[in-house]
């Protein structure tokens, strides 16, 4: 296929969903009304992205040992100045093997989801409203992953923010899904203050290097990290701004794939409806964040990039830090959720907690897998505590139980979700996780610190948890007496609309750990999905000649082998990573065996019994995880009076000492404005009406020749021959 | 004896020959007197259809003689022809455009109530008379001729002025025209006699062989000078000779003082910018004083004919300041933009004998600008005024809620006579000063954007009244007919104001 008819099917996967929004928009504008079949609209558009990023996958993606080759195109939006000194800002796009993987998990999701939608929301009051917000949702996430441009990014991640906000206070009428949207979209600023300020960061000092060019374009900022691993280039002189550069980015990151200390909206975020939650604050959105600092790797790696030998760049120490706390302390928060939802919302953060450390280990492969693999299991959970919600109208987990029985498809779903997510053997959620934990040990063995080992431990603490808190959540709601008699009774399984999309979801969790199946028989050997999605086939090839990337290192991917020309550090790590690897799957099984077993012994057969409630340390540690470690109190009792503080201190130094001075400048320019004013009306009005005045005098002497008496009208001919003969006269001398 | 029969004879058939459109017109009038008392008080609608099947004759006869050069009526010399018409490019314009002009009047009258009952024909036949008169004007070469045209184009237009006996404006009106007519007439023929004392001839190419040979004393070269260029300013109705223009045009039924303020002037201007051009042949020059002390000299026509422009756009439009009668009101307007038209002759003038030459392409684009500007403004106020008797600027209060289309056309127009782009005003205006800057009559090119300034206030007073100022009158119904002779008129005011360069450079074919 040729180069622009991909580039053209990447835009038109965008522009659908696009197209839908648009019409329903524009019918809006002029019916006052939106289309009663907005839904199938937007289904429709988003149904035909999907036929073409599949058809994308399979005709580029699929093809040939490392996937497609990179394709990228540049259209000027627009230059602010001229010269060296312009701002240029490109719509650069990028169409390569991840953009095109991104493409089908987004759009499998959203499909579902929208066909989902049509049962779920079946009946609520601005029903085609909500799938407008869909497809705008959609068209904003598709362009956030087909562009190459860190701005263009960052107005598609404004995008999907302000859709993230119409959606969870999509009940306007329920004050908490109000003060949610708001918390979401207030918690979200203090991110994209950050990220922006990294954005312009970068962008001034590039400029220095490309003056008058599209800086901030990935390609110029992977050629400037590039350039600086050889020695030169715009950050030379400035190593610590590429960490502080690449740390505000990662703040970016934080907000929209709720790491800790910024996660606090996403719980929240769940008085959005379910299928909501499932598109855009499981699957999709809150992975946008690990989808950009995959894509700002070279960035975090810095100076090390090159070589290969970037374990010790500082932003990725942060983000595998704070990835690794984000798994723990999400992890611990989801034992005691008592609300189904939240305890998956407290997952979710978890899991991204996961993604974002595979990236700091440095491995955007284990990420990035695990991100597709989460968002067809987390997707599934979602719909399927939907499905629940919808038979039994509560999200409280003591409404529930005993749903096996009523709910049987559902039920399976969910239990083959949990298998995945808690990652046992032959499910999807197994490779992935495997993944994340095999290149966090090494990360360890290659540091060979007790630091080094800090990720590792904070993950592997988190994978026995993970198996334990999904089971409770399924024990409790599928298993045992019912809640709640009443409701219960009622209860019954969901329409085929939404069973269905749960159970092409299920499928695709056990089936898409495949894209991971080993080439050879040995576990540490390369496989399809690594072959694609790694550092080297996304950056390398995407640059291709640039200079700057000619001596580029094999990365320090789990690999089998090292490629022949490793350096040192690359050869070691392999090393490490081939050491660790059974190890660390055999501790990964016990994991999710001892998990499993826990759950069922608390919350199957000892079912009633307050087991926590006897042991008095752990009995504390349930209320401060009931509480949320006190964040969100921290937060309210807190900081946000403080900040009211200071604001008002502000407030009053306005007041006092710029307003004043203000006041007194405008006072002194009136006094000025009074005086011109007065010079101007008796001066220039003075000139002006007199004139017109004047003007109106010689008109009325001109006219007064004309007087009705033709006698006098010949006097006056004479007369004006005579002035027409002296004037003659006097003019030719 | 026989012989010179044989040659008048002769002459007589050729000029013929050459001279259908006329003869179309003169019998048109005969057709028209006789079909009136037929029709009269039957079908005097009918008329108008016979007049309209000759104008159109007329202009296929017209076409046909497109390209021509003849000089007809004359006798032919050794050193050249000497006729009575000129039958060449410059005169077919003037005549298609009187020609049209008169065809336009014809709907224009047939919704006047002056004619309604029973004037119509017979002010069809006058309409075809003072066409005719004025084809004569702007083909004649010989001053007689010329004079007579003029004579000729305003008996006809005194009657069509007093057309309505019951009518004492009108009446009023045309006894006036008379009178000053005769005026106007006798000065000229008193500068015609003076010039023909000097020169011997009245005809202008012998005019200005003589002035070529023998010289003549300058002060009495200008007194003739101005005295005959009154006469030719009577019919353009320009300083000196403006005051007949407000109380003719007031009075007279609307059509009428449309095709006065349009086809009269353009004839007016055609016959002396014929006089003009014979009067400084060949390069400009001719001689000055007697015997050994005869010098070579330019005479300053500029100096003359750009004074009474000056003086006509001043008059005009300081006049115009005052006026509440919107009929008063164009006279004056017609008088000031008679001043940018003279403008135009005095820059021509300047032009002749300079390297760059004499260029009649700025009067021949203003006039047909004129045309549309003109007709279309006296059209709405035809058709406005016939339906509510509005005469008055307070009566046009609230046009624009009430006839919207037709308040559109007046505005466009009143634009277009102000000179805002984009109409064809303002492209004519525009051509008329940079030419008069490019031939040192910058003085005139100033005062003329002065008058401008001034005019915008009348102008804009007519505007301000059609669309602030509120009326609970109500809506006006026009009829398709009226609308789509307002469209055939104001379509070409955007047209020339936007795509102006063809008919520019049309307009340069039409020169001598």
């Amino acid at each position: 296929m040729q180069t622009p008819d991909t580039i053209i099917i990447a835009l038109l996967i965008v522009a659908l969903p696009l197209a839908a929004w648009t019409i329903g928009f524009l019918h809006a504008a002029v019916r006052r009304r939106l289309p009663s079949g907005q839904d199938w609209i937007s289904t429709c558009a988003v149904g035909g992205s999907l036929t073409l990023s599949l058809y994308l996958l399979f005709s580029q993606v699929m093809a040939g040992p490392s996937g497609m080759q990179a394709v990228t195109h540049s259209w000027r939006w627009f230059a602010i100045g001229s010269g060296d000194h312009a701002f240029v800002l490109n719509f650069d796009v990028l169409v390569d093997n991840l953009t095109v993987a991104m493409f089908c998990v987004v759009n499998i999701v959203a499909f579902l989801v929208h066909v989902y939608s049509r049962s779920y929301m079946h009946g609520e009051d601005r029903y085609p409203r909500f799938f407008l917000h869909l497809s705008l949702f959609t068209f904003s996430m598709l362009g956030l992953l087909v562009t190459s441009n860190l701005m263009m990014l960052f107005i598609f991640w404004e995008l999907v923010g302000v859709c993230s906000y119409f959606l969870i206070g999509f009940f306007i009428l329920k004050k908490s899904a109000g003060d949610a949207a708001k918390k979401a979209f207030v918690v979200n600023r203090i991110g994209d203050a950050c990220f922006m300020a990294g954005i312009f960061m970068i962008g001034g000092l590039l400029a220095k290097q490309w003056p008058g060019q599209d800086v901030l374009s990935f390609q110029r900022i992977w050629e400037s990290v590039a350039m600086l691993g050889h020695g030169n280039g715009p950050w030379v002189g400035h190593e610590t701004e590429v960490a502080v550069a690449g740390v505000l980015v990662f703040m970016g990151c934080m907000t929209k794939s709720a790491q800790f200390p910024l996660h606090v909206w996403l719980p929240d975020a769940m008085e959005g409806p379910t299928p909501v939650s499932a598109l855009i604050h499981a699957a999709t959105m809150v992975a946008a964040g690990v989808y950009m600092i995959v894509r700002m790797f070279p960035l975090m790696a810095g100076k090390g990039y090159v070589s290969g030998d970037f374990l010790d760049s500082p932003a990725l120490w942060v983000i595998a830090i704070v990835g690794g706390i984000t798994a723990l302390f999400s992890g611990t928060i989801a034992l005691v959720q008592t609300d189904l939802k939240k305890g998956l919302a407290y997952s979710t953060c978890s899991q991204l907690g996961y993604m974002v450390m595979a990236v700091g280990v440095g491995s955007i492969s284990a990420g990035m897998f695990h991100l597709f693999t989460h968002a067809f299991f987390k997707a599934c959970l979602f719909l399927g505590s939907g499905s629940v919600i919808h038979a039994v109208h509560s999200q409280e987990m003591k409404d529930m139980g005993g749903l096996r029985a009523k709910m049987p498809i559902t039920y399976t779903t969910f239990l083959i979700s949990c298998l995945a997510i808690a990652g046992t053997p032959l499910f999807s959620g197994f490779l992935s996780k495997e993944a994340v934990l095999g290149q966090a040990a090494a990360f360890g063995e290659h540091h060979g610190s007790l630091i080094g080992w800090v990720p590792f431990a904070l993950a592997a603490a988190t994978a026995f948890l993970t198996a334990f808190y999904m089971f409770r959540l399924l024990f409790l709601t599928f298993h045992g007496k019912p809640g709640n008699q009443h409701k219960f009774e009622h209860a019954h399984e969901s329409p085929a609309a939404m069973s269905m999309p749960l159970v092409v979801l299920a499928v695709l969790a056990v089936i898409a750990g495949g894209i991971a199946l080993p080439a050879g028989l040995d576990f540490g050997t390369s496989h399809w999905f690594q072959d694609r999605v790694n550092d080297q086939v996304l950056v390398q090839d995407t640059m291709g000649a640039t200079p700057a990337f000619a001596g580029m290192q094999a990365h320090m991917v789990h690999r089998a082998e090292p490629l022949p020309n490793a350096n040192e550090a690359v050869t070691s790590f392999h090393h490490h990573a081939h050491h660790v690897h059974m190890p660390v799957m055999l501790m990964s099984l016990c994991a999710v065996v001892i998990g499993i077993a826990g759950a069922w012994l608390l919350f199957v057969r000892r079912r009633g019994h307050d087991l926590v409630a006897s042991i008095p340390p752990l009995a504390k540690f349930r209320v401060v995880l009931s509480n949320l470690y006190y964040v969100d109190w921290v937060y309210c009792q807190r900081l946000v009076p403080t900040v009211k503080d200071i604001a008002d201190l502000a407030k009053a130094f306005d007041k006092g000492v710029i307003d004043a001075t203000v006041n007194y400048v405008a006072r002194f320019a009136c006094d000025i404005a009074w005086f011109a004013g007065r010079v101007d009306a008796i001066v220039v009005d003075g000139a002006v009406n007199g004139s017109g005045a004047l003007m109106m005098g010689l008109g009325q002497f001109c006219r007064s020749f004309v007087n009705g008496k033709i006698q006098d009208y010949v006097k006056y001919t004479v007369w004006g021959l005579g002035v027409l003969m002296i004037w003659a006269v006097l003019a030719l001398g | 004896m026989q012989n010179s029969i044989d040659t008048a004879r002769k002459v007589v058939a050729e000029g013929m020959s050459g001279l259908l459109p006329e003869l179309l017109l003169a019998a048109l009038v005969c057709v028209l007197l006789l079909a009136d008392l037929f029709l009269r008080g039957v079908k005097p609608r009918a008329t108008a259809w016979i007049a309209v099947v000759g104008f159109v004759a007329c202009g296929a006869a017209l076409v046909q003689r497109y390209g021509a050069h003849a000089e007809i009526f004359g006798w032919v010399q050794s050193d050249g022809p000497r006729g009575m018409l000129l039958n060449d490019h410059f005169a077919w314009f003037f005549q298609m455009f009187v020609l049209a002009a008169a065809l336009v009047c014809v709907p224009m009258a047939m919704d006047h109530a002056a004619f309604r009952s029973r004037r119509m024909g017979e002010f069809y036949a006058l309409l075809a008379a003072a066409t005719l008169g004025m084809f004569l004007m702007a083909s004649s070469t010989n001053l007689l001729m010329a004079y007579l045209g003029i004579e000729f184009a305003s008996m006809a237009s005194y009657l069509a002025t007093a057309i309505d006996k019951r009518d004492r404006a009108g009446s009023e009106g045309g006894l006036k025209y008379v009178i000053y007519g005769s005026v106007a007439s006798g000065v000229m023929i008193y500068g015609i006699s003076l010039l023909y004392g000097m020169t011997g001839s009245m005809h202008y190419g012998d005019i200005a062989r003589a002035l070529q040979v023998h010289a003549a004393t300058e002060g009495q070269l200008m007194i003739a000078a101005v005295l005959i260029f009154a006469g030719f300013a009577y019919k353009m109705a320009a300083f000196p000779m403006h005051f007949w223009c407000p109380d003719v045009y007031q009075g007279a039924p609307t059509p009428v003082t449309a095709f006065l303020s349009v086809a009269s002037k353009a004839a007016g201007f055609a016959a002396f910018v014929r006089f003009l051009a014979a009067f400084t042949a060949h390069d400009g020059t001719f001689f000055i004083g007697f015997g050994d002390e005869k010098v070579p000299a330019s005479f300053g026509w500029p100096v003359i004919i750009g004074g009474a422009a000056a003086l006509s756009m001043t008059v005009g439009n300081l006049g115009a300041l005052w006026q509440t009668n919107v009929k008063r009101l164009l006279a004056y307007s017609s008088i000031a933009q008679a001043g940018y038209l003279l403008m135009a002759v005095a820059v021509y003038a300047a032009g002749k004998g300079q390297p760059s030459g004499g260029d009649l392409a700025p009067l021949i684009y203003y006039f047909v600008a004129y045309f549309f500007m003109n007709l279309g403004a006296f059209h709405v106020i035809t058709v406005i005024g016939s339906r509510t008797g509005a005469t008055s600027v307070a009566d046009f209060a609230g046009l624009g809620r009430r006839a919207p289309w037709m308040a559109f056309g007046l505005g466009l127009c009143l634009l277009s006579l102000l000179g805002m782009p984009p109409t064809g005003g303002f492209v004519g205006k525009l051509q008329l000063l940079s030419a008069a800057v490019k031939h040192d009559l910058l003085w005139l090119a100033i005062l003329a954007g002065i008058n401008t300034a001034i005019s915008a206030f009348y102008y804009f007073k007519l505007l301000k009244c059609m669309y602030l100022d509120r009326s609970d009158a109500g809506v006006i119904r026009s009829g398709a007919a009226n609308m789509a002779v307002l469209a055939v008129l104001v379509a070409p005011v955007l047209i020339l104001g936007l795509a102006f360069s063809p008919i520019a450079d049309l307009s340069r074919g039409f020169g001598f």
